[in-house]
């Protein structure tokens, strides 16, 4: 698939939060009974409790770090907050989910008030079981800088929503 | 560096003596340039800046033009607006020597307007991104999920097509193992 027409891309989610990088394993994120795509719009009402994540691979000994961030806090016009972390699981061992993996920062239901904001769930390979120290806060936070700190590389995999205030009037006309 | 000022200021006062000093000269050598910078933009500029001693500006503007990039990366992520409104702050200082910010200088004091446009274009680029990226995921589901679809279908009638293949668990294969 041409590089400019992947819905990453197209989103600004690789620039403003990510790396140009290749899928390897898959990434099932499931709010209830919706899954996420690439640019589905949820309501804060049906991301209040930590989606089901699944994730592929073969070897029970890999284990994979998740983070969920949001670029756009407290507004997509202007981010400085970027980027707020809502959710770290480490030793996420390959072929189960997060509910196998460690919880380092507990996950915290987006509520965006200003603006349509994505949601950004990234799936990273760890060389091995390591101790990844939570950060002292979850605004500011820099994934790619994360990445380097643990050795983690590229992501694997990465899915991304977007999400504005329950009572919001833009995006998409349905 | 507060040597060069010293040199600088004392070599345009000597090259200028009808400007003289006002009553409050700044006392140059003890000024460092990040207090010059501090001085708010409204206020008067030292009489010798407005001199037409061009080396003496042309010190300052290059001085000027190199420190901008400074405070930009000592300040943080959450300064960002700090370090635009220092790098703005020299162009109502030097209009003539800034040819390129002397263009905007129009259009800043439209500001809320100017700012507002650009807050929009920014915003509708981004509605537009949103659009295109989710028409884009569409089609990739709707390629996958079709594959998939003949995929199983083809399965699907190759299982159908050989019935004998599958082992039957109900018949009895031996009917007589006594000998009696």
């Amino acid at each position: 698939m041409p590089r400019d027409r992947d819905p990453l891309v197209v989103g600004r989610v690789i620039g403003d939060v990510l790396d140009p990088f290749t899928r390897s394993i898959s990434l099932r994120v499931t709010y209830a009974t919706r899954d996420v795509n690439n640019g589905v719009e949820l309501k804060p009402s049906q991301v209040v409790n930590q989606p089901r994540v699944d994730i592929g691979g073969d070897d029970l000994r890999t284990f994979y770090t998740l983070v969920m961030v949001d670029p756009d806090a407290p507004s997509p016009s202007d981010p400085n907050l970027r980027e707020y972390l809502h959710w770290l699981v480490t030793d996420i061992p390959a072929t189960t989910g997060a509910s196998f993996g460690q919880e380092v920062v507990c996950y915290e239901s987006p509520r965006p008030t200003v603006g349509i904001h994505r949601f950004v769930f990234v799936l990273f390979r760890q060389l091995g079981r390591q101790t990844v120290y939570a950060p002292g806060w979850r605004q500011n936070f820099n994934t790619r800088d994360f990445a380097e700190l643990y050795n983690l590389g590229l992501p694997v995999a990465a899915v991304y929503f977007n999400c504005q205030r329950e009572s919001g009037s833009g995006g998409r006309r349905t | 560096m507060e040597e060069v000022w010293g040199d600088i200021s004392l070599a345009s006062l000597n090259d200028h003596p009808a400007v003289t000093p006002t009553a409050n000269p700044p006392s140059f050598p003890s000024v460092i340039l990040q207090d010059f910078l501090a001085i708010p933009i409204n206020k008067e500029m030292p009489p010798t800046a407005r001199s037409d001693c061009g080396t003496f500006l042309a010190e300052e503007t290059t001085l000027f033009g190199s420190l901008p990039p400074t405070p930009a990366t000592l300040f943080t992520l959450n300064a960002r607006s700090i370090a635009s409104v220092a790098v703005k702050a020299p162009t109502p200082s030097f209009p003539s020597s800034c040819r390129k910010q002397g263009q905007e200088n129009e259009e800043n004091s439209d500001d809320p307007r100017h700012k507002r446009k650009i807050k929009n274009r920014e915003s509708a680029a981004r509605s537009r991104a949103r659009k295109q990226a989710y028409t884009n995921e569409l089609e990739l589901e709707v390629a996958r999920l079709l594959e998939e679809n003949a995929k199983l279908r083809r399965q699907q009638d190759k299982l159908l097509a050989s019935p004998r293949q599958i082992p039957k668990r109900n018949t009895l294969c031996r009917t007589l193992t006594a000998p009696f």
